[in-house]
């Protein structure tokens, strides 16, 4: 059925390109404002048990039978919704558009939204969970916001703080939406507990907050010699939380989420950006959907969704760090146990040579033995397992972005105080960018962010501009349609950045055939790679009043 | 506010693909009306298509919903906390536990266990286990163990247990042995007091001395829905065992010697355990049975590839004398079960002499990081051969079994396991736990 209509589909767009068929407006991509709506009610939770059990067991074996999974064996699965004509992602409750839409400077990439620290001074403590695996609190500073505070797990000084940083400055740069995340040394005489302070029993009941249990936290989490101890602050989220978000199904309280979270190439590509950070977290608690109301009408308001908890980031699983295998493989890994056990035991995983980096800071995090396309977070996401080739080429645009030193500089606002481990941390991040675009843009001729100066049609290489061109530069072949006629054509030197003048072409195209673009105003550029020229990427210009203006791009796949 | 500048950005994305430029001469101006929308439309409620394509795997997702509430609500209250708290005294180090048993042969059964102290790590402990099943049969066995400092840790223990089986499936002894069974009901009450002797701490080597006192009856047994056998009757071909139709109280006294080398006493990759073992005993009613058994066992553990890739080789022999008459049912080698020939019925073969093996590679199929708890898995080969004496035990044909099993284990400890054993008579299941090889 889904095939039939894949095809249906395939034949109507081969009747007309999208980008040939209106709607277009002056600006030619436009995304409207988000539907308000009232406050829905709290979502359902799910726990994490029965998330992890229905993840990692029985939605695997349902899937195993159903007719989609074979469905999607036979047939290319369907592309995402959530684009615009030049395969990018569009604005959304999800996501926006930052580091390949605009130029952001080092600096604002590493502070990213980060740009409200909590006020010098006290901080009240309002209540906490200090029981269990990863205690933390939520405080109030001086100046009456909140924050919740995470630790560094016992042992393992800086090590979820820092990935909480580094990780969350990323995605905001790439895109996502997250929260305000700080370092911050607490001095623990400036902790004062607020009357009523509450936080969670032995049995997550509520009980009252005692200086004697602050007092036995603090001591639990790396406290320095000097009185401080290293916190990880992270602002309130904005409007009224409701619940977590979901990286398999739709909520239907919310009427922007038209997608289904598995159709929105920013939800499969965010699987290549924790693949990249080794970030095991793909719950859906992990996410968090909050209403933010709307500044005329507080009745109504939209939902927003954050991307939460990075601490099983990097080298750290959380309250500890990982353990051989995390990143690798499942938690429970079905393939990795069946090969197991009909190979008799002599199956070995790829991962066993991987070691404990040398920096307690940072656990285990490497770039030798990882594999791109191997990599796995703790339980399956479903969103990440539909991420397509064009979404993974879209992921990896963004991550070609991350220059070196942007890397460098994420990674100093961790702060770590060990020696070498900055330095280790940033050059595992480089070693790992490299492999996953080496697999991202494999299949694609990685040219992309058309513009237009003049009659000069310009793109950038994104492999050559993250310095990942497998054998170097080479030249590459243009050809310029009208019209279903070949307009001109001509080679360019490859390099960071492609220029081709259409000018003299149209000038005399114009001077032959009089008005151009009466029967087709529109112009495609294809470029190839004579090397591989089965992988070429078509831009789609448009004559708008005496203008060239990119209207839209497609690639060929391997 | 983040969504109007995330709209912002959009255009701003838009603007700086679309850049305004200079006109280009001689291009005549299209000026043709153009609006856009490009959200995407919502979809149904529920999508059809979406959801025939996932059936009958959605049919297995709604079969274990019903699941999801109580899952949640564990979670949430922590009941599984509240339920381990309620039947563990922390101070005491005292836990209860339900036990239902479901592979048996007779029956299903039920009843619970209650531990004091660790019972898998330490030597000090105390702990009881009661089990009935739906047939009447009753199995009971308590444990006292404790550590004498005053003797440089050596421990002393004192096992009891009463048991009740209706239907014992007896195949007879040696030269009865045609495969054709019947039925006994077999009581008894056991009391054993165990000294160690050798200073534990020494070596590997371990010395126990043993007093007991058992008590049993054999009568017909009673055929129940799960056993149509028929009890055993005189004539019927069979020789009863010593001791048949009546009541005995037998003293015991046993000498064993242990030996024990290996790495660890869940997941063993390495090292060796091996025993002897000696035991007399003489019923006290005068009929005339008792005798003198002599067992050994060697098990070697080798790792033949790294990660707990593992052969286990296990041989034991044993011989059975009588002092006068005949011998007890208890004291008679007996292979077939959960431990020797797996493939075949539980005890079904029984002899004065017999021998024992298996070869078992064990490989590590999976483990669960935070816990240290995995699953192995294992291909076992048995045999061995019974005897009324050696002689006829060397005549006699090699009865062998093979199979495969799954192990729980942690690495400290086996937690259980689950035999499939096939053999020349079929197929046997046999689950056990918190066994030691």
């Amino acid at each position: 059925m889904r095939g039939l209509v894949i095809l249906l589909l395939l034949t109507s767009c081969a009747a007309e390109q999208t980008w040939r068929r209106a709607p277009h407006d002056r600006v030619y991509q436009h995304v409207p404002p988000p539907i308000e709506h009232p406050l829905p009610p709290p979502r359902h939770v799910v726990y994490e048990w029965w998330q992890a059990a229905s993840r990692g067991a029985i939605e695997p074996l349902a899937h195993g039978l159903s007719p989609r999974t074979a469905l999607e064996l036979l047939i290319e699965r369907e592309e995402a919704g959530d684009l615009n004509h030049f395969g990018q992602v569009v604005g959304s409750t999800w996501f926006e558009p930052r580091l390949g839409a605009r130029t952001m400077s080092t600096e604002a990439v590493a502070k990213g939204n980060a740009l409200r620290p909590p006020a010098p001074g006290a901080l009240l403590v309002l209540g906490g969970k200090l029981s269990g695996a990863t205690p933390g609190m939520v405080v109030e500073d001086s100046t009456g916001a909140r924050f919740v505070v995470k630790f560094d797990p016992p042992g393992f000084p800086e090590m979820s703080s820092a990935a909480e940083v580094i990780v969350s400055r990323a995605l905001h740069a790439a895109g996502w939406f997250v929260p305000e995340n700080y370092l911050y040394d607490i001095r623990v005489d400036s902790l004062t507990l607020a009357p009523g302070a509450t936080t969670r029993g032995e049995y997550n009941e509520e009980v009252p907050l005692t200086s004697t249990m602050l007092r036995a936290l603090i001591a639990n989490v790396n406290p320095r010699k000097d009185g401080t101890v290293r916190a990880m602050l992270s602002r309130f989220i904005p409007g009224k939380i409701i619940g977590a978000g979901s990286f398999r199904t739709r909520h239907h309280d919310d009427p922007n989420e038209a997608l289904w979270p598995t159709d929105r190439r920013s939800m499969r590509g965010l699987g290549l950006f924790y693949n990249w950070m080794n970030n095991i977290d793909g719950r859906d608690s992990s996410t968090i959907a909050t209403w933010i109301a709307s500044p005329s009408d507080p009745r109504l308001g939209h939902i927003e969704h954050y991307l939460i908890d990075f601490g099983d980031s990097l080298g750290g699983a959380g309250y500890r760090a990982k353990f051989p295998g995390e990143g690798y493989e499942l938690r429970v890994d079905w393939t990795g146990i069946a090969s197991q056990f009909f190979s008799l035991g002599f199956y070995y995983h790829y991962w066993l040579p991987v070691r404990r980096a040398p920096f307690r800071a940072v656990g285990f995090f490497e770039s030798e033995i990882y594999v791109p396309e191997k990599w796995r977070p703790s339980i399956p996401n479903p969103s990440f397992e539909a991420m397509t080739v064009r979404d993974r080429y879209w992921a990896g645009s963004l991550i070609a972005r991350f220059t070196p030193e942007m890397i460098t500089a994420l990674v100093a606002e961790a702060k770590f105080s060990e020696h070498g481990a900055a330095q280790f941390v940033a050059e595992t991040l480089r070693a790992r960018q490299e492999k996953i675009l080496g697999w991202a843009f494999a299949p694609v001729l990685p040219l992309d962010d058309p513009r237009v100066d003049g009659s000069v049609l310009s793109l950038t290489d994104l492999a050559a501009y993250a310095g990942v061109v497998p054998g170097g530069l080479r030249t590459l072949s243009w050809r310029a349609y009208w019209d279903n006629g070949l307009l001109t054509a001509g080679e360019i030197e490859d390099s960071r950045e492609i220029a081709v003048d259409l000018g003299p072409a149209l000038a005399r195209f114009n001077t032959d055939r009089g008005a151009v673009v009466d029967a087709d105003p529109f112009v495609t550029v294809r470029f190839i790679d004579p090397t591989r020229p089965e992988l070429g990427v078509n831009v789609h210009l448009r004559v708008d009043g005496k203008r060239l203006v990119p209207v839209g791009l497609d690639r060929d796949l391997e | 506010m983040t969504l109007l500048a995330a709209l912002l950005l959009v255009s701003t994305q838009t603007s700086s693909t679309a850049t305004v430029t200079p006109p280009l001469e001689g291009l005549v101006l299209d000026e043709s009306p153009l609006t856009t929308s490009i959200r995407p439309e919502p979809g149904s409620e529920v999508e059809i298509g979406r959801t025939l394509l996932d059936i009958p795997g959605a049919f297995i997702e709604l079969a274990f919903m019903p699941l999801q509430p109580l899952v949640e609500l564990s979670e949430r209250y922590q009941v599984h906390q509240r339920l381990f708290d309620l039947i563990t005294n922390d101070e005491l180090t005292f836990a209860a536990s339900p036990v239902i048993e479901v592979f048996s042969s007779s029956g299903i059964g039920f009843g619970g266990a209650a531990l004091y102290n660790d019972p898998l790590l330490s030597s000090d402990r105390v702990s009881a286990i009661v089990i009935g099943r739906v047939n009447g049969d009753i199995s009971s066995t308590g444990v006292i163990a404790h550590r004498l400092p005053s003797m440089s840790g050596r421990t002393i223990k004192l096992e009891g247990g009463y048991y009740l089986n209706h239907d014992f499936r007896y195949y007879g002894v040696d030269p009865d042995n045609t495969g054709v069974r019947t039925l006994i009901e077999d009581e008894g009450v056991d009391v054993v007091l165990t000294l160690q002797v050798l200073n534990p701490g020494d070596s590997d080597f371990r010395l126990y001395l043993s007093g007991a006192y058992r008590h049993r009856e054999l009568v017909p047994g009673t055929p129940t829905a799960t056993s149509l056998d028929l009890p055993i009757t005189p004539g019927d071909g069979f020789t009863a065992p010593g001791g048949f139709n009546q009541s005995l109280d037998y003293p015991e006294a046993g000498l064993r010697l242990e030996f024990d080398s290996r790495d660890s006493g869940g997941r063993t990759t390495t090292g060796a355990v091996a025993s002897v073992e000696g035991v007399f005993t003489r019923d006290l009613q005068g009929a005339g049975t008792g005798g003198l058994q002599g067992t050994t066992q060697l098990s070697f553990f080798a790792p033949v590839l790294p990660l707990h890739r593992v052969v286990f080789m296990q041989f034991g022999a044993k011989f059975a004398a009588p002092i006068q008459g005949t011998l007890p049912l208890h004291n008679l080698v007996r292979l077939g079960g959960q431990h020797t020939l797996r493939g075949y019925d539980t005890e079904r073969f029984l002899g004065r002499f017999g021998w024992w093996s298996t070869f078992e590679y064990r490989y590590k199929v999976f483990e669960e990081t935070d816990t240290g708890i995995g699953f192995s898995a294992a291909l076992f080969f048995d045999a061995g051969q019974v005897g009324e004496d050696f002689g006829r035990m060397m005549m006699s044909p090699v009865r062998w079994s093979a199979g495969l099993g799954l192990r729980l284990e942690h690495s400290l400890f086996l937690l259980g396991r689950l035999q499939l054993g096939f053999s020349p008579e079929g197929i046997q299941v046999s689950v056990g736990l918190g066994e030691l090889l």
